[in-house]
C-alpha cells in the first residue's frame, strides 16, 4: 500500500497518450487532482484506488488512459474481438451515464483519425446488465464489446457463461465503481470473489481501478479492492486520496427557536418555509429526507406551499417506477427542476446536472454519508460544496452540528466490512462447480484471496461445500437436494444435477425479497407492506401507508386487516427498515461533544460555550439556543438526582424510570454508540435479565440509548445485571438471543435465498412462500436444530456482525471492565430525563423471548384468570 | 384426559382426541412429505417436519396405548405420484404403526391423493367419514349439511391456532383444538400434528380464512381453544370471544 505522491504535469500527461486521444483530451486546460495523481500509475500498470468527491473527473482518471491504449492497437490493426476493460457499478443508471459519457470522447476522437483519412476497427463498447435482452446478449457474443459495462450480478454470470467467459481471459482493466457503496455490504463481498475467478480465468494478472467517494479507512477500501497473494500478504496498490480537495460550506439551522415546545405542525411548516427560501436562493437545490416517506411528505408540501412552481420540484426515491425516476433525472439535466427532495437514491453518483446546494433535513447519521451526500453539489472541483443541516429534533441537531465540526476537521467514519459471508461463498462455489471440476484446496485458495474472506476458516469452507452436496439433508439416505457432488476423501467437487446452470443464472445475487404483505379494507386491496413491519404491529396500531393513515386490525396468512383513521398520529413509524444507524465514531464525537458544553455551562463560561457552537458548527442563533437549552435542562434533572457529573465517552449513565399505571420499570442506558452496537448490549442485557426475571424482556433501542422494559413486581439488581455480560461472553450471550428472535426468522430467509436454500426462481416460476402456506418462522425452525448448519451460522453472523456491531460492543465492554469507561445507576424517579424521550418515544421494538413455552402458556393462562377474576370482583 | 362430552376427551399433552368406549386416539392433518413438495418449488427444507411428526405419534401411542388409531385426513401433503422419496417415508410410517398392533382407520383429506393405493397393501380402510354412535368423523374440507351429520362432529383441516400476548406485549402462537357448539352440534376441530403448516389463526376478523365450508357461517366467538404444546400440556382458555376482549 503506497499513497501516490507524485504528481503529474498536463505535459506529461499528453506525452503519454495516443496522439488523437491527447488531441481530445488537451481541451481541459488543467487536471483535476485525481487526474494529477492517478492517470500514471495505472499507465504504469499499478492498482490504483481514487477517492474524491462527486465531480472530481474520477471516471475520466479510470478511462483515459485504457482508451488511449485500445486506440493505439485499433490503429495498428490488434485489436481483437474480445474484451480488453470491464466497468462495475452497482447502479443501473450509473451504467447507462458511463456508456453515454464514454460514447463522446470515442466518437469525436473517431472522427478526428478518420477525418486524417485513416481507417481502423471501431472501439466498442457494451452494457451487460439484468435489463439486457437475450437478443442483445448474443449480438454481444458474436461482436464482443471491448469495454464491457455491467453490475457485480451481471458479472458473476458472464465469468460464468460458457462462451462469453472466454472472451475475458485476456481482460486488462477492471474498474469498481461506487466502491464505498459495495465494500460495506454483501453485495461488494460477492464482487470481490468474482474477481478472485476473474482472475482465475484470466491469463495474465489485470489492473483494477477502485474509485471511491468520501471513505474511511483508505488502507482498508485498497485491500478490499486488490485482494491478497497467496502467502497472505495484501497485493499491491497506489491510494490516491483527494477526498478534501472540495471546499465546504457546511451550516447548521434549527428552523424555530424552540424544537421542545414548538408543535409538530408549526414545526413542520417552519421546515417548509426554510426549504423554500432555499431552493429560491438557488438554481438547483437536493433535499435529503432520510425516508421514502419523509421525501414523498416534503414534495407535498412544497408544492401546496406554493413558493416555488410545482413543476420545478420533484420526488426521487426508489419505491418508484422507473419511468418516473427516468423523467426526474433528465429533467434535472436539463436543469428544469429547481428543488429535488430524495431519500437515499440520489445518493450515488448518476448525473443529475448542476447542484449548487444540498440541504440534509435531519441527520445523515454518518459523518461519510453526510459528506457524500454534500458532494454531490457544486459540480466542478472549483466550485465550493455547500450543504445545509436543517435539523427537527434536538439529537438530530447535535449530531448535525458534530457532524460538521468533525467533518471541517478532516475526522470520518470508520466503515465496516462485512467477514466470510458463507451464504455469498455458496453461491460462487455453485458457480465455480458449473466451470470444472475443483480440487478443494484450490478453491479454497482463491476464496482466500478475497479481502472478506481472507480470514476463512478451512471447517467453515468444509461446511458451506458439505451443505451443497445434500449433506445436512441427509438425516435419511435421500441426498435430494445437492447441487454439487463432493469427495471428501480425493479432495474434489464438480457440479451436480441439470438444474443447476438455471438455478445459479436465475437466482444471482444478494439482495433479498421481502414477502410482501397485502393490506385490505373489508375486501378492497390498499397497498403493500413488509413482512418484519406486519410482525411488530399490534391491534390498534396505526401507521401510514401511500400518503393515508391506516389502523391495524389483525393479520391472516399474508393478508393485513386494516381501516382508514384521519387525523390521527401514527403510533408506529413506517418504513422502519429504512433508517440509517448512526456511525460509532460520530456517536463518540456527539458524546464527548455534550459533555464539552456541560461542562462550560457548569463552569459559568455560557458564552464561551455558545461562540463555540456557533464557531465550530456554523450554528444559526436558533441552533444554539437549543442546544445550550437541551443540555442546561438535562445538567438540571442529573444535578436533581444527585449527579455532579454529566453524560460523556466515560460516563455511562443508567437511568431507572418507574411508570407506575403500566406496573413497569424502564430501565434507560444512556449509550450514544449508534444503534448497531446499542442493539447488541440491549439484547445481552435482556437476555440474561429474562433468565433472572423468568420473563419475556421486552426493550427499545435507539442510536443514542436502549430500554429495558421490566414488570415493577420483578426485582432486579442492576449492578449484578451489569456484572453478568462480559467482553469475553457478549457474543456467545448475543447469538443465543439472536436465535431466539423474531429478527432471525427474516435473516436466515435471506442467508437461504443466497445460499440457494430457497430459491426464487425455479423451474421457470416464481417461488411464493405465501403460497406453500409456510413462512419464514417453519423454515428456521425447521434447521435450527442441525448442529453446525453453516447458513444458521451465517445468519447469526450477520445479524450481530453486519446488522448490529458486536465487535464494537465488545470493546466498549472493555472499556468498562479497564476503567477506560463507568456505568453510573441513577436512582429511581416517576419521570424520564429529557436525553431519555426520543428513544422512550420512537426507539424501535423488540423483545427477547421466554423460549420454554410451557412455561409461556402456564403464564399466559394465569395472566387471563386473574383478568377475568379481575373483572369480575 | 380432558373430559369435552359422554366418550369424548383431550388426550393430553397430546395433539390427539380421544374415544373412551372404543379406546381410540384420533389425530389430524399430517402432513407427511409436505418437505418433498416444497423442494418441487425450489424451497429444500431438511425432513426435520415429517420426522418430528411421526415422532410425536409414536410417543403419544406409546404412552396411551390405545387399542385403535384414527387418521381423520391429511396424512400425506399433496404430492403426486412420482415423489418417491416421500412415498419411502409413508411406507416406514404404516409398517412402523403395523407393527405395534393396533386397528387403524383412515379418514381421506383433501391431500390424500393415491393413499389408498398404499393402505390397501397394510389392509388399513380408507373412508370419506365415519360414523360411531353419535360421533361423526371426517376431515372437514367438504361442505355437507349439518342434517346429515352425527351429533358430535370430529374435524380436521383447519390447523386452528390462538395468537396471544403475554405481559411483555410479546406474541405467541400456539397450536390448539376447538371446542364449541353450532345449531345443537357439539364441534371439534383438531390441530394439526406437525409443525409445518401454518394453517388459521382463527380470528374474529377475517371469515374468509376459515377453510372449512362447514365453519364458514359458524359464529367463533363462543369456541373454546385448547393450547396445545405437543407432549408437554394441553390448556384450556376461555371462549374466543373473550380473549380478544381481554388481550
Amino acid at each position: 500500500m503506497e499513497y501516490a505522491t507524485r504528481r503529474a504535469t498536463r505535459e506529461e500527461i499528453l506525452r503519454l497518450l495516443d496522439e488523437d486521444v491527447a488531441w481530445w483530451f488537451s481541451r481541459f486546460d488543467s487536471l483535476t487532482p485525481p487526474q494529477e495523481y492517478g492517470i500514471l500509475p495505472i499507465a504504469e500498470g499499478r492498482n490504483v484506488l481514487i477517492t474524491a468527491p462527486t465531480g472530481s473527473g474520477k471516471t475520466l482518471t479510470a478511462f483515459i488512459y485504457i482508451i488511449s491504449e485500445l486506440f493505439k492497437l485499433a490503429k495498428e490493426g490488434s485489436l481483437d474481438d474480445r474484451v480488453y476493460a470491464i466497468y462495475v457499478s452497482p447502479l443501473r443508471a450509473l451504467n447507462n451515464d458511463i456508456y453515454k459519457n464514454l460514447m463522446v470522447p470515442l466518437n469525436e476522437i473517431k472522427e478526428h483519425i478518420r477525418g486524417k483519412g485513416l481507417e481502423f476497427k471501431d472501439i466498442r463498447v457494451g452494457v451487460r446488465t439484468g435489463d439486457t435482452t437475450q437478443s442483445e446478449r448474443s449480438r454481444m457474443l458474436r461482436n464482443p464489446p471491448h469495454i464491457l459495462i455491467t453490475t457485480p450480478e451481471s458479472l458473476a454470470l458472464v465469468i460464468t457463461a460458457p462462451k462469453f467467459r472466454l472472451l475475458l481471459n485476456k481482460v486488462r482493466w477492471v474498474i469498481i465503481d461506487e466502491i464505498h457503496s459495495l465494500c460495506e455490504n454483501k453485495r461488494g463481498s460477492h464482487l470481490s470473489l468474482s474477481l478472485e475467478r476473474l482472475v482465475e480465468l484470466a491469463e495474465k494478472e489485470f489492473v483494477r481501478i477502485g474509485l471511491s467517494a468520501t471513505i474511511n479507512p483508505l488502507d482498508e477500501v485498497a485491500k478490499f479492492l486488490v485482494g491478497y497473494n497467496d502467502d497472505g500478504t495484501p497485493r499491491d496498490c497506489v491510494i490516491v486520496d483527494t477526498r478534501f480537495h472540495k471546499k465546504m460550506d457546511l451550516r447548521l439551522r434549527a428552523p424555530v427557536e424552540d424544537l421542545i415546545y414548538t408543535s409538530s405542525d408549526r414545526l413542520s411548516e417552519a421546515l417548509y418555509h426554510y426549504l423554500s427560501r432555499v431552493i429560491s436562493k438557488y438554481r438547483t437545490t437536493l433535499i435529503f429526507t432520510n425516508t421514502r416517506s419523509g421525501a414523498e411528505r416534503v414534495t407535498y408540501h412544497l408544492k401546496k406551499l406554493g413558493f416555488i412552481d410545482a413543476d420545478e420540484l420533484g420526488v426521487h426515491h426508489s419505491s418508484l417506477s422507473r419511468e418516473i425516476r427516468f423523467s426526474i433525472e433528465d429533467k434535472l439535466k436539463k436543469g428544469e427542476v429547481r428543488g429535488i427532495v430524495t431519500s437515499t437514491s440520489l445518493e450515488l453518483g448518476i448525473d443529475i446536472g448542476y447542484i449548487d446546494a444540498v440541504v440534509q433535513v435531519g441527520s445523515p447519521k454518518s459523518i461519510n454519508r453526510g459528506l457524500q451526500r454534500i458532494g454531490r453539489s457544486g459540480h466542478s472541483m472549483d466550485r465550493v460544496s455547500k450543504g445545509y443541516f436543517v435539523a427537527l429534533d434536538l439529537d438530530d441537531l447535535i449530531e448535525d452540528g458534530v457532524l460538521i465540526k468533525e467533518a471541517y476537521k478532516g475526522r470520518l467514519d470508520t466503515i465496516s466490512i462485512p467477514k466470510g459471508p458463507l451464504d455469498v461463498l455458496a453461491q460462487h462455489i455453485v458457480g465455480m462447480a458449473l466451470v470444472k471440476k475443483w480440487s478443494i484446496d484450490e478453491a479454497f485458495k482463491v476464496v482466500r484471496r478475497a479481502y472478506p474472506f481472507r480470514d476463512l476458516d478451512e471447517e467453515k469452507f468444509l461446511s458451506v461445500l458439505r451443505y451443497l452436496s445434500g449433506k445436512y439433508y441427509n438425516l435419511e439416505k435421500y441426498r435430494v437436494y445437492g447441487k454439487i457432488w463432493l469427495d471428501e476423501e480425493t479432495g474434489y467437487f464438480g457440479r451436480r444435477g441439470r438444474y443447476l446452470r438455471p438455478i445459479y443464472f436465475q437466482n444471482i445475487g444478494t439482495i433479498p425479497d421481502e414477502v410482501a404483505m397485502i393490506a385490505y379494507h373489508g375486501r378492497r386491496r390498499i397497498g403493500y407492506l413488509e413482512e418484519p413491519f406486519v410482525e411488530n404491529l399490534d391491534p390498534g396500531d396505526i401507521f401510514v401507508l401511500g400518503g393515508g393513515t391506516y389502523r391495524f386490525l389483525g393479520c391472516s396468512g399474508n393478508k393485513v386487516f386494516v381501516e382508514p383513521v384521519k387525523g390521527l398520529r401514527p403510533t408506529v413509524p413506517s418504513w422502519i427498515s429504512e433508517m440509517l444507524p448512526l456511525t460509532f465514531d460520530l456517536g463518540e464525537a456527539v458524546a464527548g461533544f455534550r459533555y464539552d458544553i456541560w461542562r462550560l455551562l457548569r463552569d459559568g463560561r455560557e458564552d464561551e460555550a455558545r461562540k463555540y457552537i456557533e464557531k465550530e458548527m456554523r450554528a444559526n442563533k436558533w441552533a444554539v439556543d437549543n442546544i445550550i437549552r437541551y443540555i442546561k435542562i438535562q445538567g438540571e434533572f442529573l444535578e436533581k438526582l444527585g449527579l455532579d457529573t454529566f453524560h460523556s465517552r466515560e460516563n455511562l449513565i443508567i437511568e431507572q424510570y418507574i411508570v407506575y399505571n403500566e406496573r413497569m420499570r424502564y430501565i434507560i442506558f444512556h449509550t450514544v454508540f449508534g444503534r448497531r452496537v446499542n442493539n447488541v448490549l440491549a439484547r445481552a442485557y435482556a437476555y440474561v435479565a429474562r433468565d433472572i426475571t423468568g420473563t419475556s424482556i421486552r426493550m427499545q433501542v435507539d442510536d443514542n440509548s436502549f430500554v429495558l422494559m421490566i414488570p415493577l413486581r420483578v426485582e432486579l439488581d442492576i449492578q449484578s445485571l451489569l456484572e453478568k455480560v462480559k467482553s469475553k461472553n457478549l457474543r456467545s450471550l448475543v447469538s443465543e438471543a439472536v436465535k431466539n428472535s423474531q429478527l432471525i426468522w427474516r435473516i436466515f430467509r435471506h442467508v437461504a435465498n443466497r445460499a440457494f436454500m430457497i430459491l426464487s426462481h425455479y423451474k421457470g416460476r416464481k417461488t411464493s412462500l405465501t403460497r406453500q402456506q409456510i413462512n419464514s418462522e417453519i423454515i428456521y425452525n425447521a434447521v435450527r436444530d442441525i448442529p453446525g448448519f453453516p447458513l444458521v451460522e451465517e445468519a447469526i453472523r450477520e445479524i450481530i456482525e453486519d446488522k448490529m456491531d458486536v465487535i464494537r460492543a465488545e470493546a466498549v465492554l472493555r472499556d468498562v471492565e479497564e476503567g477506560r469507561r463507568r456505568w453510573i445507576v441513577l436512582r429511581e424517579y416517576d419521570l424520564p430525563s429529557p436525553f431519555a424521550h426520543g428513544v422512550l418515544l420512537r426507539g424501535m421494538q423488540d423483545a427477547v423471548l421466554m423460549e420454554d413455552r410451557v412455561k409461556v402458556l402456564q403464564n399466559l393462562y394465569n395472566r387471563i384468570r386473574e383478568r377475568i377474576e379481575g373483572i369480575r370482583a | 384426559m380432558i373430559h369435552l362430552y359422554k366418550d369424548l376427551y383431550i388426550a393430553d399433552p397430546w395433539p390427539a382426541a380421544y374415544l373412551k368406549d372404543i379406546d381410540a386416539m384420533i389425530f389430524a392433518d399430517l402432513h407427511l412429505g409436505m418437505e418433498g413438495v416444497l423442494s418441487e418449488e425450489g424451497i429444500f427444507l431438511p425432513r426435520s417436519f415429517s420426522k418430528s411428526t411421526i415422532d410425536i405419534i409414536f410417543r403419544s401411542v406409546s404412552s396411551v396405548e390405545p387399542s385403535m388409531v384414527i387418521f381423520n385426513g391429511d396424512i400425506k401433503h399433496g404430492f403426486g405420484l412420482l415423489n418417491t422419496s416421500e412415498w419411502a417415508v409413508l411406507r416406514e410410517f404404516f409398517s412402523g404403526l403395523s407393527q405395534m398392533k393396533l386397528d387403524i382407520l383412515v379418514i381421506r383429506g383433501n391431500h390424500d391423493n393415491y393413499l389408498g393405493v398404499l393402505l390397501d397393501k397394510y389392509g388399513i380402510p380408507f373412508e370419506k367419514r365415519w360414523d360411531h354412535t353419535i360421533y361423526t368423523i371426517m376431515h372437514g374440507h367438504e361442505s355437507m349439511s349439518w342434517d346429515e351429520l352425527g351429533e358430535v362432529v370430529i374435524i380436521g383441516h383447519e390447523h386452528p391456532s390462538v395468537t396471544l400476548r403475554d405481559e411483555v406485549g410479546v406474541k405467541f402462537k400456539f397450536k390448539c383444538f376447538m371446542w364449541g357448539e353450532y345449531k345443537g352440534h357439539k364441534i371439534l376441530v383438531l390441530p394439526s400434528v406437525g409443525e409445518l403448516a401454518t394453517g388459521s389463526t382463527i380470528s374474529l376478523y377475517s371469515e374468509e380464512d376459515i377453510l372449512s365450508p362447514l365453519l364458514r357461517n359458524v359464529n367463533m366467538s363462543g369456541f373454546k381453544p385448547y393450547a396445545v404444546v405437543p407432549g408437554e400440556i394441553v390448556q384450556e382458555l376461555p371462549p374466543l370471544g373473550d380473549l380478544e376482549r381481554l388481550l
